[in-house]
């Protein structure tokens, strides 16, 4: 009788003539073997492994024992990373103004308030609180702080010390994030300097950027961005720049340029963040964005192929999302407290406020999230999560990317640890 | 039970490429690995 099989969530793909590798996305865990044993595996055949081998698979969740159901085995591994404390993620919104108007932005409703447009001191200090005692109660011993908006570089650059102040006074390994638009890094270089991942979004060679991304009064930022960058790496070699390049039809045949472009402007100690852009509404579809998302993530894979044959590490884009999770809140201005920082400024989302001790229905509703059978059943689950439920709000239906995956994947992984 | 690392070839079978529950590759190699699980 059959004692075990592989489980659903494996990415299974050929590296060569006689080796293939596993990608578990439940696990993370990536090993290569002949391609003959997966054979093996497959059709029920485990004899020609060892029991430390097989006891190896498992802990790689890549077999299980032959009776356990998919579904049981990938909510079991869900819910204990769902409660995990001891690394949490706090997303601080500093301010919801933004100086920019992108043709694209989701996050036009923050523009729209004319009240708690900045982060105030009381209402830190309340927020710093709030997680102080629950750090204290959930043993929590990482914190990555990401500032985020609006744009958060349009809050003072006090206030914005204030927070980081704050922050280091918590008993915690703190990791510092920041995603900018990059047009006020010259404002704030005593703040940035303190950060340890600042993330910048260029969309394209300078016409490309400038069509998409603009300032309120209609003005291209390219060249702005670049220049700021520029003097900024220059006082700062050691700070970790990430430009990140939401790619889709119009910019995806020209991404090697768009890329060697702004190495030749800012140099090789930069990572680049390559992200299909994804519909957020349901007047757009993937048929708009790219036409064919295969042809997006053949143009992403070539890119990162280029970036390192150039010596720059490429980066692995991950669908993660922590909404779900006891280790991701978001703090906005207000004082409110959300599970996503998509739903900032929308007092209806939030799942409590810093001024109360009990959590609000929304915070049972999103925490106990139900997958559906075809997510259950498929091998990148462990990888997406079930994709993101706000835009599946906005969009009126599930957004499933695993059309780009079933090219990205076994592609990156061969670019990331196979040196093909 | 066997600890088995990175690049160890198991039994002359299994290369483990990356160990299960580690950080999968964020790219940059400047910032400590805990933001990612």
């Amino acid at each position: 009788m059959q004692k075990y099989r592989l489980t659903k969530y494996n990415i299974i793909s050929p590296i060569n003539n006689t080796t293939s590798m596993i990608f578990n996305t439940l696990s993370n865990a990536i090993i290569e073997l002949e391609t003959n044993i997966i054979t093996e595996l497959q059709n029920g055949n485990f004899s020609n492994l060892d029991q430390d081998s097989i006891n190896y698979l498992m802990k790689c969740l890549i077999i299980c024992d032959f009776n356990l159901k998919d579904s049981d085995l990938f909510e079991s591994v869900y819910k204990i990373e769902c409660a995990q404390t001891k690394k949490i993620g706090i997303t601080i919104i500093p301010s919801r103004i933004c100086n920019m108007r992108c043709t694209y932005c989701i996050q036009s409703n923050l523009f729209n308030t004319q009240a708690f447009k900045f982060l105030d001191l009381s209402t830190l200090k309340k927020i710093i609180e709030w997680i102080k005692i629950n750090i204290s109660r959930w043993n929590t011993e990482h914190i990555t702080v990401l500032f985020y908006g609006g744009e958060p570089l349009t809050a003072a650059d006090e206030m914005l010390i204030n927070i980081l102040n704050e922050f280091d006074s918590l008993p915690c390994k703190i990791l510092y994030k920041v995603y900018t638009n990059g047009t006020l890094i010259n404002l704030h270089h005593d703040f940035l300097k303190r950060i340890n991942e600042i993330e910048v979004t260029i969309d394209g060679l300078e016409d490309m950027h400038n069509s998409k991304r603009i300032t309120s009064s209609g003005e291209g930022t390219y060249a702005k961005i670049i220049s700021d960058l520029k003097k900024f790496i220059s006082t700062n070699p050691k700070s970790d720049i990430i430009i990140r390049i939401n790619v889709d039809k119009n910019n995806r045949k020209p991404l090697i340029d768009i890329v060697n472009e702004i190495i030749a402007e800012l140099g090789k100690n930069i990572t680049f963040d390559f992200r299909p852009l994804i519909p957020y509404s349901n007047t757009i579809d993937n048929e708009i964005l790219h036409g064919d998302l295969v042809d997006t993530a053949k143009a992403i894979c070539a890119c990162n192929r280029h970036l390192k044959s150039v010596g720059i590490s490429p980066r692995l884009f991950t669908l993660e999302c922590g909404v779900s999770t006891m280790s991701q809140w978001v703090f906005d201005t207000d004082g409110n407290i959300y599970k996503c920082s998509e739903h900032v400024a929308q007092t209806n989302q939030a799942v409590t406020n810093v001024d109360i001790d009990y959590l609000y229905s929304n915070f049972f509703k999103i925490m106990n999230r139900k997958f559906d059978n075809e997510c259950l059943e498929c091998k990148y689950l462990g990888f997406c999560i079930g994709g993101c439920l706000n835009q599946e709000r906005l969009n009126k239906k599930k957004y499933c990317l695993k059309d780009f995956l079933d090219y990205y994947i076994p592609e990156i992984m061969r670019i990331l640890y196979f040196n093909q | 039970m066997v600890h088995i690392m990175k690049g160890e070839i198991f039994m002359k079978k299994i290369k483990v490429i990356v160990e299960p529950n580690t950080t999968i590759h964020k790219g940059s190699q400047k910032t400590p690995d805990f933001m990612i699980r």
